[in-house]
């Protein structure tokens, strides 16, 4: 995986965000009429030369709760030499701030997310499909009887724009949006799916956010009790927690509801052992090993380590 | 033996693209699993993925340069396994854009798809699950 990196940097220089500035219409929120989908509350923040990806963000995280500025955000996600944001180092910054990253494409997603009350981010191609310029800005409205949408787009309030620009924008850049969500906020995308809302919970917990993904595993486990991915989270965050029992209540609920998850019963095996129940571990590891799979070394790993736990126990017992 | 003569250009890139990378070995540690080993990536999903990219004019003109039909593109995904098909997802998902193909994002996965396809056609050798023709 490590290697594709270099290939990323050179797809960095690709953007070349120009992020052209405009005159400023304000649109308040009760100027917004009845046949728009309308989210309240999306604040806009000016954006400084170029700095469309972090004035974007800033909107995004700031409507998800956060007190927070564009130049918070200029380290995570600007390039100075590339003159702009990547699509990944967006999603990558929001999940460092304990904020789940949810990706949508297409306009009928859009539509139903900002139904739904969530404000979208979006990549819009400001030139032409030969010659981009790309710049991000927030979505807050959309009405496409009147034919407008209402968007943060790098002024320091929101602008009106023509839905039938916005549209051929957006096509251009591949209709990509993304949600921003606090986990604790109890609420799901109009769209979810149960496998791609653990994976993008999963992704905040590789950013080492346990308690935000605790949370959202916890979210996920609501909708979907079983989900082998939320269990398998939700016990890997209470772990990274200190929370080893609980983390073995999980896993041991997993197991029994997954009892062909090698990776379940690996794990159980691990806070078994942890928890001084070596025979109970080695039950699992047993387990885990006749199963096998893509995991099999590690599997042998764990029964082997089990298994010495237990000759030291033995013949710690037969002294 | 004529060394360097033959080398495919391509190779050469590639060659000194990753030549500046650390590739680690995953060390087999006894240790908890990461959430990740549980998640599933639907095969078919993958699949119809990578046929929307081949589907596009630059990865179209890419692989014509380089003496690929687009159906002849399509035939070889359609010929990967499940699991091969799971490792280039493993690949994929090195980026975390989770569906479509974004416009930067998308420009390293041109990249991938090209790497691939000449690594199936046995130009180069970067992705060691796919079978060489001979």
């Amino acid at each position: 995986m490590r290697r594709f990196f270099p290939v990323l940097a050179a797809a960095f220089l690709i953007v070349s965000a120009g992020c052209a500035g405009r005159a400023c219409y304000r649109v308040p929120d009760e100027a917004v009429g009845p046949d728009a989908v309308h989210v309240p509350g999306v604040v806009a923040f000016g954006q400084e030369d170029g700095r469309c990806g972090p004035a974007a963000l800033a909107s995004m995280l700031t409507w998800s709760g956060l007190d927070i500025r564009p130049s918070d955000l200029e380290a995570m996600t600007w390039d100075p030499d590339a003159g702009g944001s990547l699509q990944a180092s967006l999603v990558a910054a929001a999940r460092r701030h304990g904020r789940i990253a949810y990706e949508i494409h297409g306009i009928k997603r859009l539509e139903e997310e900002l139904a739904a009350g969530f404000p979208v981010l979006v990549l819009l191609n400001q030139g032409l499909s030969w010659w981009p310029a790309y710049h991000y800005a927030v979505v807050a409205s959309l009405d496409t009887k009147n034919g407008f949408v209402v968007l943060a787009s790098g002024e320091p309030c929101l602008e009106q724009f023509p839905f039938s620009l916005f549209r051929r924008m957006w096509d251009r850049a591949d209709n990509w949006g993304l949600l921003v969500i606090d986990p604790a906020s109890g609420r799901l995308p109009a769209s979810v799916s149960p496998d791609r809302w653990v994976e993008a919970v999963y992704g905040m917990e590789r950013a080492q956010q346990h308690e935000a993904a605790r949370a959202g595993y916890a979210e996920a486990l609501k909708r979907w009790p079983e989900h082998p991915g939320a269990l398998m989270g939700k016990a890997n965050t209470l772990y990274a927690l200190g929370k080893v029992c609980a983390a073995a209540d999980t896993l041991a609920f997993a197991a029994s509801v997954h009892p062909e998850s090698a990776p379940i019963l690996n794990n159980l095996a691990h806070v078994r052992l942890l928890m001084g129940n070596p025979s109970a571990a080695l039950e699992a590891a047993d387990r885990a090993v006749a199963i096998g799979g893509a995991h099999a070394d590690a599997y042998r790993e764990t029964r082997k380590k089990i298994r010495a736990a237990l000759m030291e126990k033995e013949s710690g017992g037969a002294d | 033996m004529r060394s360097g003569t033959c080398t495919k250009p391509l190779s050469v890139l590639m060659l000194i693209v990753f030549s500046f990378t650390v590739v680690f070995a995953p060390a087999v540690h006894a240790s908890m699993l990461p959430t990740g080993t549980v998640l599933e990536n639907d095969a078919d999903e993958i699949r119809s993925r990578i046929h929307d990219m081949l589907g596009a004019e630059e990865v179209q003109s890419a692989l014509g340069k380089r003496g690929i039909s687009e159906f002849e593109a399509r035939a070889r995904v359609d010929a990967l396994t499940e699991s091969q098909l799971r490792a280039l997802a493993g690949h994929m998902d090195s980026q975390p854009s989770g569906e479509g193909v974004g416009t930067v994002v998308g420009a390293f996965v041109f990249i991938f798809i090209v790497l691939l396809i000449t690594d199936i056609v046995g130009l180069t050798d970067v992705f060691p699950f796919v079978v060489k023709q001979r």
